[in-house]
């Protein structure tokens, strides 16, 4: 068998929607093979079960069915190993930045001192060197998703879960973010799993791109970047790229507009 | 805003206006109406006099009463919040001592304080002991259920946050629910308080022989309706006193909240 750093075999996950009153399948028969230190970009439309085959790796939630391995033992439950960056940024309104990146360094037994000078580097690192003894209430959407990355980064996780961590973000704050983000992955050397339904943000950030199928969500296709870092939205070639991602996601945009205008 | 002092006076000092009028054109029974100037003199009196005569049976007894009616409040209050915050916390936090405790206090808490009154003085007499457990038991319920709200509240991603970077599950009470509850938790107090100020009162009207209550019901028998505003007045700056002092130590616990 295959070996990758994170192994999903044939996982299923359905849960009863209440709204719905149904039996809703979320995740259905998805196999899929994380590669150690690669750029994995999810990209689908909403509700097609992205964020929870994140949660799912993450530990937050378990499988219907199937199973998820890392290193090959199975995933029960989130850990240190793993760290996530949450869209709604999820920083500890009662910790000041500084403490915020110290979080995991504490839990880990390591001395305030130590914790201090790791934390210090990384908020030197996204230019917040100046923000460490404020609360995550007076920082901007940018400057508390940087914070959430750091948070985590401080950690030194083996895997980045990011679930759609810059769509509340304005267009420029997203740019640099990227951009950030790819650079501190660079020299980080870590396995990232991102999740996005923006198409370019998918192309721009991957070395593949797994595009997903409207509910239940499968694997449509895994589109293998080959353009070289840093990558310009503006070339040709990624265009070209681009293209191809946008018809894989609107051809199930419109299957899913043709399922509920037929009554399914 | 400091330079908005002056609007917090506006109203009160229409009042006064008001009811000044009222008493000097003797728009109402002026035997049952005091004035502004009669319920200051009477109360002067009860503060400041030394007199020993019968008709001043008040004199000089002010402070005695609310000393009375502060200790009472303070032992109550305290012993209601410690019960309060521990109980609302463990209640809103781990599902078997909700399922334990929740449908009683809720079954408990529609009933009036006064309705224990009875069991109260059989139990405590008329004493200290029986205005205390009235007034820990009253403030007990805003305070337990304020706290329960605060920590069931607790944002699901908060809590996964912590997981993700280490915390262990059983270190998520004191890491993540109780920072995470303690707004609500000071809601539950400052509601808290203000009760055991209603609750003071009540009780010693009913169940104990000296306090403010106590002073206010005395003044009733002796139709001295000066006093009784006075006995009302200083209730009301106490209450308001007790929840300034919440408020100053929640601004400090809580910085980080401020503007949120």
């Amino acid at each position: 068998m295959a070996s990758g750093l994170i192994q999903c075999e044939a996982i299923q996950k359905s849960f009863f929607d209440i709204s719905e009153g149904r039996e809703i399948v979320a995740i259905q028969e998805l196999d899929l093979q994380v590669e150690n230190g690669e750029f994995l970009t999810i990209l689908g439309p909403s509700g097609c079960g992205k964020t929870t085959l994140l949660n799912i790796i993450a530990g937050f939630e378990s499988t219907t069915a199937g199973r998820v391995t890392l290193h090959g033992n199975p995933i029960t439950k989130p850990g240190a190993d793993r760290g996530v960056v949450f869209q709604e940024y999820a920083l500890f309104p009662w910790l000041t930045v500084l403490d915020n990146v110290c979080y995991g360094l504490r839990e880990k037994g390591i001395s305030r001192a130590e914790q201090v000078k790791t934390a210090e580097a990384y908020l030197n690192a996204v230019g917040l060197d100046d923000f460490g003894s404020r609360y995550p209430h007076e920082l901007s959407g940018g400057m508390r998703q940087r914070v959430s990355l750091i948070r985590v980064l401080a950690n030194d996780p083996e895997i980045l879960l990011m679930d759609e961590p810059f769509a509340a973000l304005d267009a420029q704050t997203r740019k640099d973010l990227q951009e950030e983000l790819v650079n501190l992955w660079q020299q980080a050397n870590k396995t990232v799993i991102f999740v996005t339904h923006n198409v370019e943000e998918a192309v721009f950030l991957g070395d593949r791109v797994v595009v997903m199928t409207a509910r239940p969500g499968r694997i449509k296709k895994i589109l293998d970047i080959a353009l070289k870092r840093p990558r310009d939205v503006m070339a040709p070639d990624f265009n070209e790229i681009r293209r191809e991602a946008t018809r894989l996601v609107e051809e199930e945009l419109k299957g899913r507009r043709q399922s509920i205008l037929s009554g399914n | 805003m400091g330079n908005q002092a002056y609007q917090k006076l506006i109203v009160p000092i229409l009042f006064i206006i008001l009811w000044s009028m009222v008493t000097w054109f003797e728009l109402v029974e002026p035997r049952y109406t005091p004035s502004p100037r009669q319920v200051i003199l009477g109360w002067w009196e009860w503060i400041v006099g030394s007199a020993t005569d019968a008709d001043v049976w008040y004199s000089g007894t002010w402070l005695s009463h609310l000393a009375d009616s502060f200790y009472r409040v303070m032992i109550g209050f305290a012993l209601a919040a410690a019960a309060g915050v521990i109980m609302g916390i463990l209640i809103g936090w781990f599902r078997l001592v909700s399922n334990l405790f929740d449908p009683f206090i809720q079954l408990l808490r529609p009933i009036p304080i006064t309705a224990w009154v009875p069991f109260s003085i059989v139990f405590f007499g008329i004493r200290d002991p029986s205005a205390i457990f009235l007034i820990g038991f009253g403030a007990f319920f805003p305070i337990v259920v304020n706290s329960t709200a605060g920590a069931q509240r607790v944002p699901k991603v908060m809590i996964r946050a912590a997981l993700m970077l280490g915390t262990k599950p059983r270190k998520l009470l004191h890491r993540v629910v109780i920072p995470s509850a303690l707004p609500s938790i000071f809601t539950g107090l400052r509601l808290g308080i203000g009760l055991a100020w209603v609750l003071v009162i009540v009780a010693e009207m009913l169940a104990v022989d000296a306090g403010l209550g106590r002073a206010l019901w005395t003044a009733y028998e002796f139709i001295r309706m000066d006093l009784i505003v006075a006995a009302m007045v200083s209730i009301g700056i106490m209450g308001y006193l007790s929840d300034l002092v919440i408020v100053f130590i929640r601004d400090r616990a809580l910085r980080w909240a401020r503007g949120t």
